[in-house]
């Protein structure tokens, strides 16, 4: 069904938007490569599972930790290399991730690989069962993320990204949340890839190139970077946006580049970021009755 | 066969080095990476095809295409990105890939999806050494001698003006360089004005050098030139002509010479990170006080 | 073992950047309950000895003991574990997060000591209660939830110094606390410091301005050129005359 299709890009979207944001978002280093992770998690499960005869049970996380030992890597060199530098390095790992994937025959190099469509609890997985676990998966995360702000990692995280040197004298060591935060983001990131992979039944290369990664920033920004729902409503837009233009569909790139340029333009702290314009039709909608209150 | 090259190498690095200047000067200034700068890269080509089509005379598109594109950069910085330098980063970012991909999309409405011949009538004896296994084309000579001549020019501008004067302390620090009675906004006009008017001659350069222009020629440019300039050391032109030689180089060599099994561009940034974990500053960058 | 009389003893610190001797060998040491002001004129080093006790700095040589246990050359995180809380000079509150989240972001250090109990909730009622008594204290707990980027230079030193104390710290260090406050405002912060001293807690203070120092400190210590050229009450050092020098040479110098 053309619907479920949709609404099973849209569940991905969410996933990666909310785990980029982790990262992006919460700890304010930049992602130019979340696609190498996405990928690696994909790549992961379509290699236990084909190849190693592995359920989708245990693929699902393994694909999120391989991502993860390497987004802890990428942590890892964050705490050497930085802002602008490691932006640029992040497009670097999407790069080399990807031309891993295409020229090593156990990747299936330019072939792409095959993936088994998986089993769980003896129910074999439609479209409708993958998208009734996005959904779960959907639910887990945003918990998380709702839980985030107000939990001592997001305090930590928010030191961090607001000055490494405050959140040094407060006791935190910078460089182990930093890690931390790369190695979370991109487990959700790797897992996502996983149900990516078995929902598509083949995987290439190029589904992790460097415009995906792109695309997923955009989600985060456009919606709100560091914010709970931001990126969730940045995922649902961009991923619907190319729908609903179909009908202008030879414009469709026109539309999208100049949508993002004039959102930056005139909403640049993201949909819902503090003082957008949802906000303010938001807090007027709420606030009638406290407006006083806070004056009076 | 080794000669050959080290001479590709050089060849690719100027391209590179020409690709990247417009981007490393607005960085150097705007302090973003400026992605929609391989968008005029692409308009720059595209103009002066126009040009070229429509008045046949060579300098006629040449100076059209650079002017033209110019011009749009200076729009480029008074309407988008100057309302958005307090912004965070990543705004400006996402703003720039977004003007990217309008660009690009703009370009195949307009003109086509299809590629152009982008003829200037250049015609350059090739030379042949078959002993040492040597060919070298005359389109090369043009490259090279264009780059050394823009990097003259650039020299010149920065170093003997006292535009670019303002330019460089404006680069050391925007803030005390108002305070010294900088006027920062013209500089940063300027710095547009010149980055794009780079990014146009870098398009018809590739152009007239593989003789062909396609809307989405500024793809590989988009990065490849963040990989020069981050490597170069963000916002120093000299960093960038270093960056690109070292990338034009261990590209030509590592692919064509010692048989890497991955392509140039995994090449160009595995490069690139091995140097950043030596050097997390770049090439010629200066660590930054925190 | 009685406890020292010295909470922190700095023996023969020096601080050479290449050939730039910025701290060159200084001892100094506070007592518990002393507030012990470091002055001296422009690029005397009283940053950079500031930086280094903190941990910001990695010192070319000497020691740093903190209630007898060396502390010289830790990352400032860890310094920031041994009980000393600091202040910037240039205030560094996390301006995007809230009052309160600032005040609550230096209650991990006790509540959540290691990565994996950063997971756990820290909004809960009792830190956020404890998070307002902090703010009480410095008389900003009507902001608690305006953003600590919108709150004047004033109010930001005030929710600098209630973070530092939330780490309950055994030395409270301050870099100028006074710099670019209003006359208003240094007066609040002159009666904000005697509270703290009538509790009992150590403050070691750079300061730039002599009369403020002079009115809060009990000892002070006066570097010059990196080197220690005075150390005393404030009586006695204002009448030394290599104290006097010094800064009458930046009278001139200015």
């Amino acid at each position: 069904m053309y619907e479920q299709v949709i609404a099973i890009n849209v569940g991905l979207a969410m996933l990666l938007a909310m785990s980029l944001n982790i990262i992006t978002g919460f700890a304010g280093q930049p992602t130019l490569g979340h696609a190498a992770f996405y990928g690696i998690g994909a790549y992961t499960s379509a290699l236990l599972t084909a190849k190693a005869g592995w359920p989708f049970l245990l693929a699902l996380p393994a694909a999120g930790i391989m991502a993860a030992l390497v987004g802890m890597l990428l942590g890892l060199f964050s705490v050497r290399v930085r802002e602008d530098f490691l932006a640029v390095t992040t497009i670097g790992i999407n790069f080399v991730v990807v031309a891993i994937f295409q020229y090593v025959e156990f990747f299936g190099a330019s072939m792409g690989l095959a993936v088994p469509k998986p089993e769980m609890f003896g129910v074999r997985f439609g479209n409708t069962e993958i998208l009734g676990l996005l959904i779960v998966l959907n639910v887990l995360v945003y918990l998380f993320m709702r839980h985030l702000p107000h939990s001592w990692l997001g305090l930590a995280l928010g030191g961090v990204r607001n000055d490494e040197e405050a959140a040094a004298s407060l006791g935190y060591n910078a460089d182990h949340y930093k890690v931390f935060a790369f190695t979370i983001g991109t487990f959700f990131a790797g897992m996502t890839g996983s149900v990516y992979a078995h929902f598509m039944g083949f995987i290439s290369s190029t589904d992790f190139s460097f415009p995906v990664s792109i695309g997923v920033l955009s989600m985060a920004v456009l919606g709100g970077l560091g914010t709970v729902s931001g990126p969730l409503i940045g995922a649902i837009i961009l991923t619907l946006a190319p729908e609903v233009f179909r009908f202008v569909s030879d414009y469709r790139m026109l539309v999208y580049g100049g949508l993002l340029v004039l959102m930056m333009r005139f909403q640049p702290q993201g949909l819902v970021g503090d003082d957008s314009f949802l906000q303010r039709i938001w807090a007027a909608v709420r606030g009638r009755g406290k407006e006083g209150k806070r004056h009076g | 066969m080794f000669f050959q090259q080290i001479i590709n190498g050089i060849v690719v690095g100027s391209v590179y080095a020409l690709t990247a200047m417009g981007a490393t000067l607005v960085y150097g200034i705007m302090r973003i990476l400026d992605i929609s700068n391989a968008g005029a890269y692409a308009i720059g080509a595209y103009v002066s095809f126009f040009f070229l089509l429509q008045t046949g005379s060579p300098m006629v598109a040449l100076v059209m295409g650079i002017a033209l594109t110019a011009v749009f950069g200076f729009l480029v910085q008074k309407f988008l990105y100057a309302p958005l330098m307090n912004k965070s980063p990543n705004v400006s970012l996402i703003a720039g890939i977004g003007l990217f991909i309008f660009l690009q999309d703009f370009l195949r409405l307009v003109a086509g999806p299809q590629a152009r011949e982008l003829n200037f009538g250049v015609l350059l004896p090739s030379l042949q050494f078959p002993k040492i296994g040597l060919t070298l084309y005359g389109t090369w000579f043009l490259i090279i001698g264009a780059t050394a001549l823009l990097l003259f020019i650039l020299w010149y501008l920065l170093n003997r003006s006292s535009i670019g004067l303002a330019w460089r302390a404006t680069a050391q620090d925007l803030e005390t360089a108002k305070a010294m009675g900088i006027n920062t906004n013209r500089v940063v006009a300027f710095n547009f004005i010149l980055g794009y008017g780079f990014a146009a001659v870098a398009g018809i350069l590739v152009g007239i050098l593989y003789n062909s222009i396609y809307p989405t020629m500024g793809d590989v440019p988009a990065y490849k030139m963040l990989a020069v300039i981050v490597l170069g050391g963000l916002g120093s032109p000299w960093g960038t002509v270093l960056a690109a030689l070292v990338i034009g180089m261990a590209e030509t060599l590592i692919g064509g010479y010692v048989g890497f099994f991955l392509p140039r561009d995994a090449i160009a940034f595995v490069v690139l990170i091995l140097i950043l974990l030596w050097r997390p500053q770049g090439l010629l960058g200066r660590r930054r006080a925190s | 073992m009685a406890e020292a009389k010295e909470l922190l003893k700095v023996m023969g610190l020096k601080k050479y950047f290449g050939g730039l001797k910025a701290v060159d060998g200084v001892d100094l040491s506070v007592r518990r309950g002393e507030t012990m002001g470091l002055i001296g004129p422009n690029g005397a080093g009283k940053t950079t000895f500031f930086n280094m006790v903190c941990g910001a700095y990695t010192p070319t040589e000497g020691k740093i003991l903190l209630d007898g246990h060396e502390i010289q050359g830790l990352p400032a995180h860890a310094v920031a574990r041994k009980g000393i809380a600091r202040t910037f000079q240039i205030t560094k509150v996390f301006k995007d997060m809230t009052v309160e989240d600032n005040l609550l972001a230096a209650f991990a250090l006790r509540r959540a000591p290691n990565l994996w109990s950063s997971l756990g909730r820290s909004h809960t009622r009792r830190n956020r209660e404890e998070a307002m008594e902090y703010l009480e204290r410095v008389d900003i707990a009507a902001l608690a939830q305006s953003k600590a980027g919108d709150l004047s230079l004033g109010y930001m030193r005030r929710l600098e110094i209630a973070r530092a104390l939330a780490l309950q710290p055994i030395l409270l260090m301050l870099d100028e606390p006074c710099a670019g406050l209003s006359k208003d405002a240094t007066h609040d912060f002159m009666e904000l410091t005697g509270k703290l001293q009538a509790a009992g807690t150590t403050i070691m203070l750079v300061e730039h301005n002599m009369a403020v120092a002079t009115a809060l400190c009990n000892r002070m210590t006066v570097l010059s050129y990196g080197v220690k050229i005075a150390e005393g009450t404030p009586q006695e050092v204002q009448s030394n005359q290599a104290v006097i020098d010094a800064y009458l040479g930046e009278a001139e110098e200015a």
